[in-house]
């Protein structure tokens, strides 16, 4: 699924993932319930990156396993959508307006969540057959969000179901949150792949990139003991600026990866919570790629 | 080591608030007591508060009795928190205690990053005032935060009516009963558990499901029982 990429053509994908248990858990004597995934493809032309946050309540006693579950049905469905765009469109030579994009967002954008909610239950199903033969399962148990994004040189598609953010660094280093937020958010409340419905409740984006000036520069995908960390928005939106920085700079990888996960648990002491980031982002031809695989916890 | 990214990083705070009732029927043995275990609560209370060094505790203090008003209106510390003694005076009005309680959670006057907040209201007789408890119980649960809150009810004496503070809790009589509070040594150990123990939950809890059934995302294990053995006759409310 990870791979470690030869010396590869411009625009090329890598990922760095990191995820550290909260002090809430450790005191509760919990598992994180934060899972992080990544896939990108042997020509690192693809990467695809999804987390989820398990709800860890009294009652979500599985939620842990409900991430991990979530996380890999994301990936798994969004590379059959990115192979099925791939072979239906050629995105270097289609214009704008081609009717066939048009068509293909709206498609992606309504059956996405379905695919996903269907998925995610029928795999919940089959654990929860593993576990206890003849009660009727109940969702709730394995409660979680879940983000994810799928790039290629040419699009993105990304979506959303419950807290957390999705944070997009354009060329000029500016931030944006292009999936809107869950307005009724306050305090702890979330959507979640167990709600009734839940496909009503994702939001799902398809950037195009017609230009390379339109290929961000960094995808952030975060669970929310990321955001709660900080002081205000801005102070997030920062932390964005400062990873993408950090991606471009000389050694700067090899600073991230020998400083992450300690940053990571800087920010749980704050939040008090599992804190999960993913970081996708474009490496040149000359670089070797080296793909820190995200693992699920 | 390298410099964290990010900007400012900052604990999110935690509400509570104590809603006091200063009738004069609490005059005596009652407000002597209360204020004593006020006073005693405070340093296990820092201490809860200090276990979660990311968590910002603030304390504010409503009192009732012919009307409600703010006896600490700032949100203060715990670490910095001391305790006024309240005196004594007049009715219950106990709906002007939770419409002031209704302001403070107003969504324009509570942090985003928030923490469900805490409100105790301890009360030894029945709401009597201009405005009627029912409708302000009402405005506060449909506040976005109002909805959020953790709320504790402790009885002091016989003539406390459960019923209003059950009202007040919001959940099953089997989940969150109101706590009682017969003599002087059970108020000392009510408070100092309900200063402590849903201080401890709030600061920890877990996400809540939109639409959910929970009434609640904060877990809160249930109350010490009350005290066994010879008590004082004079520590009798």
């Amino acid at each position: 699924m990870f791979f470690k990429g030869p010396r590869v053509t411009a625009f090329n994908w890598s990922c760095r993932c990191e995820s550290v248990i909260g002090p809430t858990h450790i005191a509760k004597g919990m598992p994180n319930q934060d899972a992080i995934g990544s896939f990108i493809t042997t020509d690192d032309r693809v990467a695809i990156l999804a987390v989820a946050d398990g709800h860890g309540s009294e009652r979500c006693v599985k939620s842990d396993i409900g991430s991990k579950l979530a996380v890999s049905v994301a990936i798994k469905q969004l590379k059959e959508t990115v192979s099925h765009l791939n072979d239906r469109i050629d995105f270097r030579c289609a214009s704008k307006k081609d009717l066939r994009i048009t068509s293909a967002i709206r498609s992606i954008k309504q059956e996405i969540p379905i695919e996903i909610c269907r998925n995610w239950r029928e795999q919940v199903d089959q654990h929860h057959r593993q576990d206890e033969l003849s009660t009727a399962v109940d969702y709730l148990v394995y409660g979680t969000t879940l983000l994810a994004v799928a790039i290629t040189s040419d699009f993105a598609i990304l979506l959303q179901i419950g807290d957390g953010d999705i944070l997009v660094v354009d060329s000029n280093q500016m931030v944006e949150s292009p999936l809107k937020r869950e307005e009724l958010k306050i305090g702890d409340d979330t959507n979640s792949l167990c709600q009734r419905n839940a496909e009503k409740y994702f939001s799902v984006e398809f950037l195009r990139f017609a230009t390379d000036a339109d290929r961000p520069s960094a995808f952030l995908l975060t669970t929310d003991g990321f955001a709660n960390a900080f002081k205000d928005r801005q102070s997030l939106y920062k932390s964005a600026v400062d990873f993408e920085g950090l991606l471009r700079s000389e050694s700067g990888l090899e600073t991230l990866d020998a400083h992450l996960r300690s940053w990571l648990q800087e920010y749980a002491t704050f939040s008090g919570d599992d804190t999960t980031l993913g970081m996708l982002f474009p490496v040149s031809n000359d670089e070797t790629v080296r793909v820190n695989h995200g693992e699920s916890n | 080591m390298s410099n964290r990214p990010g900007g400012e990083l900052a604990k999110r705070p935690l509400q509570f608030f104590w809603l006091c009732d200063t009738s004069g029927s609490m005059a005596g043995p009652k407000i002597q007591t209360l204020n004593y275990a006020m006073r005693e609560a405070l340093p296990a209370m820092k201490e809860e508060a200090a276990k979660n060094p990311g968590v910002s505790v603030q304390v504010r203090v409503i009192t009732f009795d012919s009307d409600a008003r703010w006896h600490i209106a700032t949100p203060t510390d715990i670490e910095s928190f001391t305790w006024t003694d309240l005196t004594e005076r007049g009715q219950t009005a106990m709906g002007e205690a939770i419409d002031l309680l209704s302001e403070a959670l107003d969504i324009k006057n509570m942090p985003e990053r928030g923490l469900p907040p805490v409100a105790v209201l301890l009360s030894d007789g029945q709401p009597n005032g201009r405005v009627s408890f029912d409708a302000a119980l009402e405005r506060l649960v449909r506040l976005p935060w109002g909805a959020k809150l953790v709320r504790i009810a402790i009885a002091i004496g016989d003539d406390a009516d459960l019923n209003v503070l059950q009202q007040f809790i919001g959940m099953d009589p089997r989940e969150r009963p109101p706590l009682i509070a017969k003599n002087a040594t059970d108020l000392v150990k009510l408070v100092k558990w309900a200063s402590t123990v849903p201080l401890a939950a709030a600061s920890r809890p877990s996400s809540r499901v939109v639409g959910s059934t929970a009434t609640t995302h904060v877990d809160i294990p249930l109350p010490p029982p009350p005290t066994t053995g010879p008590i004082n006759p004079g520590d009798v409310f």
